[in-house]
């Protein structure tokens, strides 16, 4: 028996690599999943393409311009909009007061609004990057008071948004991985105080962050350490010590801002902290193992997510490509019709294809092993389905027992396995790469194709292009998510090996 | 070992293109960014005229100094390392001269060379980014009594609102193939749009014009309008490779300081294995391209038998280079790359914009082997 047939799973054939579980994650989760999500999905994709019909696509051009003459504007209007249509509580889980669509779904439902615009997808989809890194911490209690808050304030028709708060000004991978964390230039230092933390530090990047109400920020209680000593804190855009810096300047996605938060000895109470090593202490992972598997989680499916914003960057170019095909005439014949051009088309139909079955492949080993596992178990999902919505908001207060946190943790961390843990992350990246590979492959074709239309910005592909380009880099570069493909499906092959080996740090 | 006389022209042109760019266009781009109406662009501009980079291509006895292509490559590299924009200015220019000098029009060339005394007047316009020959003209010219009138619609016409006359390809009712006429914009009946906003080369206007029975000034025979344009395409091709050639260059000195400079893991991300190989990519696209660049010169100035084989190739290939070269330079920065403050984003856009001068790269890459397959069969297999 070879090495790796020996550190692998239990079960027969479980020593050959990769494993069976590792690459069937859609076809094991097609028997395991309730029946009806597909036509909670086809429900979700009918909405999207009527708000993109309706809301997105007679104001793309627009946006964009706006923020060009005025780097300064938010883009209010829109996230206005897209609360009235229920947006920002379509995927949080009914037990919250949340509409309840499952996120399985939320991929389907992305491609639609990205493929006509990418900020403005992303002004709906960042906000369950978020959400989902509350998810996370499995905070019960907290959860439950950020959602009913998020519900309350739709009905009142304002809009409240979570930011993910991760990367610093010198610090962006570092802030990501465990490995470089202690090597690295985090500053963001949480400081234990009576009654919670004393948050001082900066981060740059967060998407939304001038639109959210609440930003998950992730911080240190040691520099010197911080991979084991990371906290996650809750910080609502009115505490004390929070302020909002500048808002960046950039290529594309203008719509959707790229803000600076500012933490000046912001105090953070206790019944806001997501998750620290006090809470994790009884769990059986270490504090950095720990970190390093709420990582997992939310990497795993927010990756799928910006895969499929890849996936919907290929398509929004497929498209302006084949509707340039269908308008106009070389040597007198429709482009359309000459075969290099059909068999062009053809390979930036396939890219989104392949995309979009990795990042398809990746939502599901999140649906089997990673942040929304439990809702698709059928007896919950069914649950959560016929159960009055009465009964949640009655009950709604055991959430804040610490016994359901400590239970639910148990189900979530404790019990996740460790080659569950590679396979939701590892996926996580691979659809990251190949989504935002492809977006990137196709504009090229697009702009061969399309000549001096493709650099003229009111022919659409123009910021199809600068759009897309952000999606190598944020949530990990390719760079780092290919790495992390070594690390989580290929190592267990090598045991001897090490992914960011001291020769490399 | 001694320079010859064009060695020593060469270095010269070099030096002072080089100091120009990273003295005065570097610190534009730096304060006024790509407006070419803003007055701080309008010196840049001038200046580039008074040191004689609009006339490096332009023989002698047409007003120009005559030093040839390689010292035209040289300068719109250098340019172009730091503002493609400017470059396009004056590759536009020259070609529509070129197309003149082509179309042996040179007392109307020596109109717009001899005396000028300022720029906007020695600018002439030209669709740059059109292949007339493959992508359809929808200019018609009609004989009168005093000569055409033209009408018909012109899409990203590069200098319109900017040069004072500009040059169009139209057909001519009844006759085959195409002429190139010159017009002048300030006429009744021509309707020239706001500037178009595109991808890159912010500083560089277009428009888009329409024309209703304006007056056309015939520059060459309609049967010699597709072969004109082939050969200035080709020959401009390896000044585009030049300009291709800058970009990847500035993209990879602000690449190679970052990374220098910006540490992951407690180390200089140069030092990062993965970070070196794509370091490493971008430099050899570099110095394949700038081989590539001077060789087609010296091929076209021989007037070797394959020379717009040779340049046609290049074109393709620095095209492929630089679009993965400015791509690798964002990447390798980071989230600062996409950002406004650096400029590689701004590269990024360029090279994409470039790739279409000329006509759709799709059509390049497809018309090579008709074009030149007959001609350069040998040297091929």
């Amino acid at each position: 028996m070879n090495e790796s047939k020996r550190n692998t799973t239990d079960g027969l054939f479980s020593g050959y690599q990769p494993e069976f579980d590792d690459i069937t994650s859609a076809f094991r989760a097609t028997a395991n999943q309730p029946a009806r999500i597909v036509k909670e999905a086809r429900e979700v994709v009918e909405i999207a393409r009527a708000f993109t019909d309706e809301v997105i696509r007679p104001s793309v051009a627009a946006l964009d311009a706006a923020v060009t003459d005025d780097p300064h504007y938010l883009p209010w209007e829109f996230v206005k909009k897209a609360n009235e249509w229920g947006l920002y509580t379509m995927f949080m889980p009914k037990i919250f007061g949340g509409k309840g669509y499952n996120f399985s779904c939320v991929n389907f439902f992305i491609e639609e609004l990205g493929s006509a615009c990418l900020a403005m997808a992303n002004l709906v989809g960042v906000h369950y990057l978020g959400y989902g890194l509350l998810i996370s911490s499995w905070n019960l209690g907290l959860i439950n008071r950020v959602s009913r808050d998020i519900v309350k304030k739709e009905k009142r028709g304002e809009p409240c948004l979570v930011s993910l708060a991760m990367t610093e000004p010198d610090a962006g991978t570092d802030s990501q991985n465990v490995e470089l964390m202690n090597t690295g230039n985090l500053r963001c230092i949480a400081k234990k105080v009576p009654g919670g933390y004393s948050l001082t530090g900066t981060k740059i990047f967060i998407s939304n962050g001038h639109l959210s109400n609440w930003h998950v920020v992730h911080a240190y209680t040691d520099l010197d350490k911080a991979s084991e000593n990371t906290v996650m804190l809750l910080v609502n855009s009115e505490f004390k010590g929070f302020s909002l810096g500048k808002k960046e300047n950039k290529m594309g996605q203008k719509g959707c801002p790229a803000s600076e938060l500012i933490f000046e000895a912001c105090f953070i109470s206790d019944d806001h902290v997501c998750i620290d090593n006090q809470q994790t202490k009884k769990l059986k992972r270490s504090p950095e193992k720990t970190n390093e598997q709420i990582f997992a989680y939310i990497w795993g499916a927010s990756r799928a997510s910006v895969g499929t914003f890849g996936v919907a960057g290929a398509r929004g170019a497929y498209e302006t490509a084949l509707k340039f095909a269908r308008d106009t005439s070389i040597r007198g014949t429709k482009l359309i019709n000459q075969e290099w051009c059909q068999t062009l088309l053809a390979r930036m139909y396939m890219n989104v294809a392949v995309a979009r079955s990795a990042c398809y492949e990746a939502t599901q080993a999140n649906a089997l092993h990673g942040l929304w596992k439990l809702m698709n178990h059928k007896p919950v999902y069914y649950a959560a389905l016929y159960t009055p919505r009465w009964v949640f908001k009655v009950i709604s207060g055991l959430f804040n027992l610490p016994v359901a946190t400590t239970l639910i943790r148990r189900i979530n961390l404790d019990f996740q396995k460790d080659q569950e843990i590679d396979r939701v992350d590892g996926w996580g990246s691979i659809a990251k790469v190949a989504g935002t590979d492809a977006a990137m492959n196709n504009c090229r074709l697009a702009m061969e194709l399309m000549g001096q239309d493709g650099i003229r910005q009111d022919r659409g592909l123009e910021k199809i292009i600068r759009d897309t380009r952000l999606l190598q880099i944020y949530e990990g570069t390719n760079e780092i998510n290919t790495l992390n493909v070594f690390k989580r499906l290929i190592r267990r092959s090598c045991p001897e090996s090490e992914v960011f080996s001291k020769a490399n740090v | 070992m001694t320079a010859t006389p064009g060695e020593t022209e060469l270095k010269l042109v070099d030096k002072t293109s080089a100091e120009f760019s990273r003295k005065e266009l570097a610190q534009i781009m730096e304060t006024a960014g790509c407006d070419s109406f803003s007055p701080e662009y309008q010196a840049v501009l001038e200046k580039a005229w008074e040191l004689d980079f609009f006339h490096i291509l332009l023989p002698e006895a047409a007003g120009g100094n005559g030093l040839g292509l390689g010292s035209l490559c040289t300068v719109l590299k250098n340019i172009c390392t730091e503002d493609s924009s400017l470059g396009t200015i004056i590759l536009a220019t020259l070609a529509a001269y070129d197309v003149l000098l082509e179309s042996q029009q040179e007392p109307l060339l020596a109109e717009f060379t001899v005396n000028q005394n300022h720029l906007r007047s020695f600018l002439i316009g030209l669709p740059l980014f059109l292949n007339p020959l493959e992508e359809g003209i929808d200019v018609v010219a009609a004989r009168t009594s005093a000569g055409y009138s033209l009408s018909g619609s012109q899409p990203y016409l590069v200098l319109a609102g900017l040069a004072e006359k500009v040059l169009l390809p139209a057909t001519i009712e009844g006759e085959e193939g195409f002429s190139y006429f010159l017009v002048d914009l300030a006429e009744a009946g021509a309707d020239v749009s706001d500037p178009v906003v595109g991808m890159g080369n912010s500083a560089c206007p277009v428009c888009d014009v329409e024309l209703n029975n304006i007056n056309g000034i015939q520059c060459c025979d309609p049967s010699k309008g597709g072969a004109i344009f082939s050969r200035i395409s080709s020959k401009l091709s390896i000044a585009l490779a030049a300009m291709q050639t800058g970009i990847m260059k500035g993209s990879f000195r602000d690449a190679l300081a970052y990374t220098s400079n910006r540490k992951q893991g407690g180390r200089s991300i140069v030092h990062w294995s993965e970070v070196k190989k794509i370091l490493s990519d971008m430099a050899t696209n570099i110095q394949l391209a700038e081989m590539l660049v001077k060789q087609c010169c010296t091929s076209m100035e021989l007037h070797e038998k394959n020379w717009q084989a040779n340049a046609d190739a290049a074109v393709i290939r620095i095209t492929d280079m630089a679009y993965d070269v400015t791509t690798d330079g964002i990447r390798v920065m980071g989230g600062v790359g996409y950002m406004k403050d650096f400029h590689q984003e701004r590269r990024f856009r360029d090279a994409r914009h470039l790739m279409s001068v000329f006509g759709m790269l799709q059509l390049k890459k497809l018309s090579f082997l008709e074009n030149h397959i007959s001609k350069s069969a040998v040297h091929i297999a």
